[in-house]
């Protein structure tokens, strides 16, 4: 065969060689779209789940700040404004209540004293007790004198009862579970890594082309599976 | 001699020529360390984004915690001194009344009187100023926190402080990760050059500029395991 005819022979077979490499590359740019779409639908949804889990853990720490500053502003108006008074009330009652005790046992000066105390004391809570929504309301009354705050508390704290619903913590397990989808939602992502460097070494070699073109394939499809599972279950 | 099969370059382009399968190589590199690396990096900016937050959680409940129970234990304690003082005012009248050899009995009625006021004011005081127990009328987490004490508020600043060492630990790790994804990028730019470039020596200094920014990525995502 001299050089004209081999090269019309060449010639011939061309468009059949370009036909098979053009499938062949076909096959590498399907698995290299498929991989770089996976990729990227998991990189999409792993930054939402991630935006999501911070938006959880900061909505907790809202709701700790805003639990805290209710509790903290109940106990204070509580055990600093409405106790102290009732406290005063209870002092002026107990001691009237004494010096009445002393006046019944006593005579004379004694007793006249004592009575004199007693009508003081006696007129120090009548002064103090309409200054306290505590000392007026018999039902914060203890057997033994003085009032129940505790009592009182509970109360305060009922009058506002979306405060006292306020829990942070499903919402930093919604955080917590958020997060884990997203970690999860990455590592499907390593199946479009594995993709595209089997994509990647096709081409250049050539030999194991079809066992790097099927695990290819497989890492996309197991990607793709694992998403959709980390997706809906978990 | 052309029109002749030239056999070696049938053969270098069945199996690739060496600036291509490095290059393949490469690229295939850079696609699973950036994964990697994503992952290692989503995963410590959300632990260092949690541990932050836990931790800004927990000083807001530690000052929760010491701002109610000082208010029980301040009025507790006011109390407490009104009902002794009212008590050492009654001792003291008899005392003077004594020494001034009064004997009218005024003043031990009086100071009897006090005194019995004072020991039945320290009673009220003390229960008015009660550490609410568990399973009692008032919520739990109002119950929890006046019923705090030192030990706790220790543990709680404890764990408060291993939270933003956790949460700066987190944050370099991430910093580590997010270097060698940019690293990555490098590569990947100077893998088009080394494309561009083709088989000469701009091509081969891309590609080994490429390889060796690779090769850092991989080492600063190792760092970011420590």
């Amino acid at each position: 065969m001299d050089d004209r005819a081999s090269s019309d022979v060449l010639a011939l077979d061309r468009p059949v060689q370009a036909g098979r490499a053009g499938r062949r590359d076909g096959a590498v740019v399907m698995l290299l779209s498929a991989a770089a779409i996976l990729a990227a639908i998991i990189a999409t949804r792993a930054a939402f789940l991630s935006a999501d889990a911070s938006d959880a853990w900061n909505l907790a720490l809202r709701e700790e700040i805003r639990r805290s500053a209710a509790t903290v502003e109940d106990v204070r108006f509580v055990y600093t404004v409405e106790g102290p008074i009732a406290f005063r009330v209870a002092a002026a009652e107990v001691r009237r209540a004494e010096f009445q005790l002393a006046a019944d046992a006593t005579s004379g000066a004694p007793r006249d004293a004592a009575l004199t105390e007693a009508s003081i004391q006696a007129g120090v809570a009548d002064a103090l007790r309409p200054s306290s929504d505590v000392a007026l309301d018999p039902s914060y009354a203890l057997p033994d004198g003085g009032y129940d705050l505790l009592a009182r508390l509970v109360a305060n704290r009922a009058r506002f009862a979306d405060l006292l619903a306020i829990d942070p913590e499903p919402d930093q397990a919604a955080g917590d579970a958020a997060s884990r989808q997203a970690v999860l939602m990455v590592v499907a992502g390593i199946a479009a890594g594995i993709a595209l460097l089997c994509g990647a070494l096709v081409r250049a070699f050539g030999p194991w082309r079809r066992s790097l073109l099927m695990t290819g394939s497989i890492a996309v499809a197991t990607g793709a599976v694992v998403a959709l599972a980390v997706e809906f279950l978990a | 001699m052309s029109g002749v099969v030239d056999y070696d370059a049938l053969e270098t382009t069945s199996t690739g020529t060496r600036l291509a399968r490095a290059t393949a190589i490469i690229i295939g590199t850079i696609a699973r360390l950036a994964a990697l690396l994503g992952l290692i990096e989503v995963k410590a900016s959300q632990q260092a984004s949690r541990s932050e937050l836990l931790a800004a959680r927990l000083s807001t409940a530690i000052a929760e915690r010491l701002s109610t129970s000082s208010f029980l234990f301040t009025f507790g304690n006011i109390a407490a001194q009104e009902a002794l003082a009212i008590g050492i005012g009654g001792t003291t009248r008899v005392l003077d009344a004594l020494q001034a050899g009064d004997t009218s009995g005024v003043a031990e009625a009086l100071g009897s009187a006090d005194a019995a006021a004072s020991e039945r004011l320290a009673a009220i005081a003390a229960q008015m100023s009660a550490v609410p127990g568990a399973g009692g009328p008032l919520d739990a987490h109002t119950a929890q926190v006046l019923a705090v004490d030192l030990a706790s508020i220790e543990a709680m600043a404890t764990d408060q402080r291993r939270l933003v060492d956790d949460s700066a630990l987190w944050n370099t790790r991430s910093s580590r990760a997010v270097l060698g994804l940019t690293l990555l990028a490098l590569a990947g730019v100077l893998i088009g050059l080394a494309a561009v470039f083709g088989e000469g020596r701009p091509g081969r200094i891309a590609l080994i500029m490429a390889g060796s920014a690779t090769g850092l990525a991989a080492l600063a995502g190792a760092a970011a395991l420590i």
